[in-house]
Formats: C-alpha cells, structure tokens, sequence
C-alpha cells in the first residue's frame, strides 16, 4: 500500500517536505534552532522548558508556510519574515503557558501592601510619569527605557544612537528627571 | 469606552490584548515601519515586558541570522533607518537630475578650477573619508561562551598598539589594557561571571590619532558571578 506523505511526517524528521529546495530546508532548519536558542535567551527561569520540541515545532511551521507558498521570489527574506512570526507566536504561546500554570498552582496573590501604601506608590509613579513628560523626546525615551532596565547597546539597537549618546542622554535625561522629581516636591 | 489607539496614525489598531500584532513585529523587523510608527511601537516595547522579551529574542534572531541569511533585511531591527538625504526618483525626477548634470558640466566648464579642500592634519582621528584607516574588527569572544580566555582581532595596518577595553552590562569599564600585539588574555583578576559584557579595541596609529572597532557583546554562560569593585569609604566621604 502506498504511503500518503504529509509535511508534518516530513518535518517531525526534520526532512524536508517535497518541492521544497534543500537550501530552503537547510535555512529552515537553521532559524528553526535559531529561534529556540532566542527564545530561551529571554526566558529567564523558564529557559529550560524551551526544548527540542519547541525547535520541532517551529520547524513544521516553517516547511509548513514554505509549502504554501507557490512562487517565492526571495526564499531566505521570505523565511527570515517567517521566524520573525514564529518568534512572536511562540513567546505568546510560552507567555499564555506560564499564565496557565501559575493559574493552575493557584499562586496566593501578591501581599496587599496597605492602602495607605499603595495610595503613594501611585502617587509617585504618577509623578514619575508627570517629570518624563517634561523631559525632551530623546532625554524621555532614554530615561524611561533606563528606569525598565534596558541595557545601552539595547537603546543604542532600538534608537540608532552611538554609545556615548547615549550614555549621554541616559546621564542627562535622569539629571532632568531629578530635577523635575524634586520641583515636585519628591526627592531621595 | 473605547481603549485608546495605541498607535495614532498608524494602520493597525491595537491588537492582541494591546500588544503589536505579528504583521508590526515583522515590518519592525525588516525596516519597514515609518519612524512614527517605529518610535510607537518601541516607547510600547518599554514600558511592556512581555513586548520586551519579543523585542529582544528577534534582535537575537537578527544577530544570528546575519551570520548565515544574506536575506535579513537591511536595515533590520537592531540597525534603525537613519535619515537620508532626499534622492531623486526617475520619471520627472529623473529628468530634472539629467538637466542639473548637465548644467553643471556647463558650469564647472566655465569656472576657475577650486581649490582643493584642506588635507586633514596629521594627529586627528580619522573617522571617515577615503583616507579613514580600517577600524580593528574583533573575533572573539563574541556570542554565547563558556569562559573566554583571549580576546584576538585583526590588525589594522596602521596600528602601532592596541587599547582592549572590557564593559559591563551598564556600560562601564572594568578593565583595559594596552598591548601590542592583537590578541589580549583574559584578567587574571576578573573572574568570569555569568552575564553581558562588552568590549571594543581602539587602536593607536603610527600617524596619530585613533580608530576604535565596533562595540561587541557576549553572554558569559557559567562561572563564578563577578562583583563590580566597591568604592572605599575614603572615595564616599
């Protein structure tokens, strides 16, 4: 009896699905390990649970859409645009999955802080956002993107500045956000 | 009442719980936002943790597929568009840039020859311009590592020395050294803690001046966690 050969067969063996070029197999494998290695990058504790079937997946997904495609005139942009969404999709799925399983162990909820507590923790995170809000544009979003934690070559990717502007926006704009914090009336 | 449109002006609407859709995350990715939009979607990046480890697993995609895809586009994600002067296009574009050639063959016809411009001084940096020496392109460590001994790069050909500086995750130096050759080991005094560090080469020129490589990064994977030096209570005083 003739087997029927699906692209999900294919890919579970990391072989590529017929009609598609060995090259475009070969770049599919890669991002395919690329994404997962990405993924885990920032996953902080949950790195480990970004197995090999998280690669395996991926790896469908990608044969999968490359099949779709009838005529892709640039195969290696095409699959680069590909693990871009799969990276998305996979993030939200990890992000859902950790929702779920902090859902399901029935986490207690975060110690109420007191509402006198809570009342100037608002306070002075609306002031905090009040101060960004005077700051320049690039003196804001360096500052703002220093207080989440962002590194300086991360703000020199996202912006296109050089290090020492940055450096020098991170300085100035929290010497701007000092200012405006203590015009306010808060300081420490 | 209806959410605000996260992103005024662009042409989708907040979706996904408020986060950028796929199809944003892929434009980001392949340069194809307009600035506003851009700067929207990263002032949201910020300020959302979930949107930050996206943003950051796909600069990390970018990074690595550059090292085998020369389909990633140009300019991508960790590389934004810088503003460029405006070029003409062809149609009537064209033709006016053909009548402009030609006015100025005409004209420079008729002019005196200009001086030429200034040759740059010997002891300034050149950082640009035909005569801008090669910067020293770095080799390793770069990426993921276990413990990194050396840091090696290729010789700039002007060089007479070379300056190693090693960064931390915020920015500051932990250790520089000079050396002459282009290979620096790794201190003896720093041990190898888990986390980012960055480092860059500057070399020295025999004419004078300097030219510094790009700024690298790499991820010390395992090792005992370095602890920045504490200041002395003399210094706080």
């Amino acid at each position: 009896m003739e087997q029927a050969t699906t692209i999900g067969d294919h890919a579970a063996g990391s072989e590529a699905p017929l009609g598609l070029s060995e090259r475009s197999a070969d770049l599919a494998r890669r991002y395919a390990r690329l994404i997962r290695s990405a993924v885990a990058r920032v996953s902080g504790a949950g790195a480990a649970r970004i197995g090999d079937d998280v690669e395996q997946r991926v790896l469908i997904q990608l044969f999968r859409q490359l099949s779709g495609e009838q005529d892709i005139r640039h195969p290696s942009s095409y699959i680069y645009r590909a693990a871009v969404r799969e990276t998305v999709r996979v993030l939200r799925g990890e992000e859902r999955a950790e929702r779920g399983r902090e859902a399901a162990a029935e986490l207690p909820p975060p110690g109420e802080p007191g509402p006198e507590r809570a009342l100037a923790s608002r306070e002075l995170r609306e002031q905090v956002a009040e101060a960004l809000n005077t700051l320049s544009a690039d003196r804001r979003r360096a500052a703002r993107a220093h207080l989440a934690g962002f590194e300086v070559k991360e703000m020199m990717a996202m912006h296109g500045w050089t290090y020492n502007r940055a450096r020098n926006l991170i300085a100035r704009g929290m010497a701007d956000l000092r200012r405006a914090l203590r015009a306010r009336g808060v300081d420490g | 009442m209806a959410e605000p449109q996260l992103y005024p002006g662009a042409h989708w609407q907040a979706a996904a719980g408020g986060h950028p859709p796929e199809e944003a995350w892929e434009r980001l990715a392949c340069g194809e936002l307009s600035e506003h939009e851009r700067r929207s979607l990263l002032d949201h990046v910020v300020d959302c943790a979930e949107c930050t480890r996206i943003w950051r697993a796909l600069v990390a995609l970018e990074r690595g597929a550059r090292r085998f895809d020369p389909g990633v586009p140009k300019p991508g994600l960790a590389t934004p568009r810088r503003p460029a002067p405006r070029a003409w296009t062809w149609g009537l574009g064209g033709a006016l840039a053909a009548a402009a050639a030609a006015a100025l063959i005409v004209w420079a016809g008729v002019r005196p020859q200009l001086p030429e411009p200034p040759r740059q001084p010997a002891g300034e940096t050149f950082r640009s311009g035909p005569e801008a020496p090669a910067r020293p392109v770095l080799r390793a460590p770069l990426g993921a590592v276990a413990a990194p001994q050396t840091f090696t790069w290729d010789p700039v050909p002007e060089a007479v020395s070379y300056r190693v500086e090693l960064l931390d995750a915020d920015g500051e130096i932990v250790w520089s050294t000079p050396t002459a050759e282009t290979s620096a080991a790794w201190p003896s005094t720093l041990p190898h803690s888990p986390g980012r560090f960055y480092w860059r080469v500057v070399a020295e020129l025999e004419r004078g001046g300097s030219t510094a490589s790009a700024l690298e990064d790499f991820d010390v994977l395992d090792g005992p966690r370095y602890r920045p030096p504490r200041r002395r209570q003399d210094d706080a005083r």
